[in-house]
């Protein structure tokens, strides 16, 4: 049944990807969901078949909160939604752009980041320890008080400042 | 028992402009009745991998 019109004098961008929805006018449900394991490499290095989504942050369930039901809403519409210009650069990832109404609308997304360095092997025991140990010198400064840059160079800078 | 009575008159936009809309995020120029939306977002301590590039595990 048709509620209520969109008129759209211009809609533009340059992307539109991974299941995502331009849509123009009313809609009834909304259910859109996106699991992403983001890796990034110092250096290009990557494989089709790495990595999975078992771990925790795409198998938990989200609760949320309970809908009010208890509420009847009656709508009159009286004019169309008009929009003159809209630029949308980029549109990603199960995400919509919607002009015009709708009724239910869920959306999920679960991201999990990692990030991989390029370096000598594992740290011993050792020298984890040594890493805790070393504190980065403080240099104490003022609220709002220009600080300028030094760079860490493990120690060193304790002689530097006296 | 509420009834909430809406009456929607003039809806006019005029220029909309937007670099970037990602992660299951909505743009809606209009009413919903209903609207839930979840995210989760995971860097765990182990998600940093120092040393030698080897492929993540296909369990996990």
């Amino acid at each position: 049944m048709l509620k209520r019109c969109s008129l759209v004098n211009e809609l533009s961008g340059i992307s539109l990807s991974f299941s995502s929805v331009y849509q123009l006018g009313d809609s009834q449900t909304i259910f859109s969901t996106t699991k992403a394991l983001a890796v990034q490499r110092e250096k290009e290095y990557f494989l089709g078949s790495e990595g999975s989504f078992d771990s925790d942050v795409f198998n938990k369930t989200v609760e949320l909160p309970p809908v009010e039901s208890n509420v009847i809403v009656n709508r009159m519409n009286l004019s169309p939604i008009k929009v003159n210009c809209m630029k949308v650069q980029a549109t990603a990832f199960s995400s919509i752009i919607h002009i015009g109404n709708t009724c239910n609308v869920y959306m999920d997304s679960r991201v999990k980041h990692i990030r991989q360095l390029e370096g000598d092997a594992e740290y011993s025991e050792e020298e984890l320890e040594d890493i805790q140990e070393t504190e980065i010198p403080e240099l104490e400064a003022e609220e709002g008080e220009l600080v300028e840059y030094v760079e860490f160079r493990n120690g060193e800078n304790e002689n530097t400042n006296e | 028992m509420m009834n909430l009575q809406v009456i929607n008159r003039e809806l006019s936009v005029g220029n909309i402009d937007i670099d970037g809309v990602a992660s299951a995020s909505l743009v809606l120029i209009g009413d919903a009745d209903v609207i839930q939306l979840a995210s989760s977002f995971d860097t765990p301590p182990e998600s940093l991998l120092i040393g030698p590039f080897v492929p993540l595990s296909p369990e996990g």
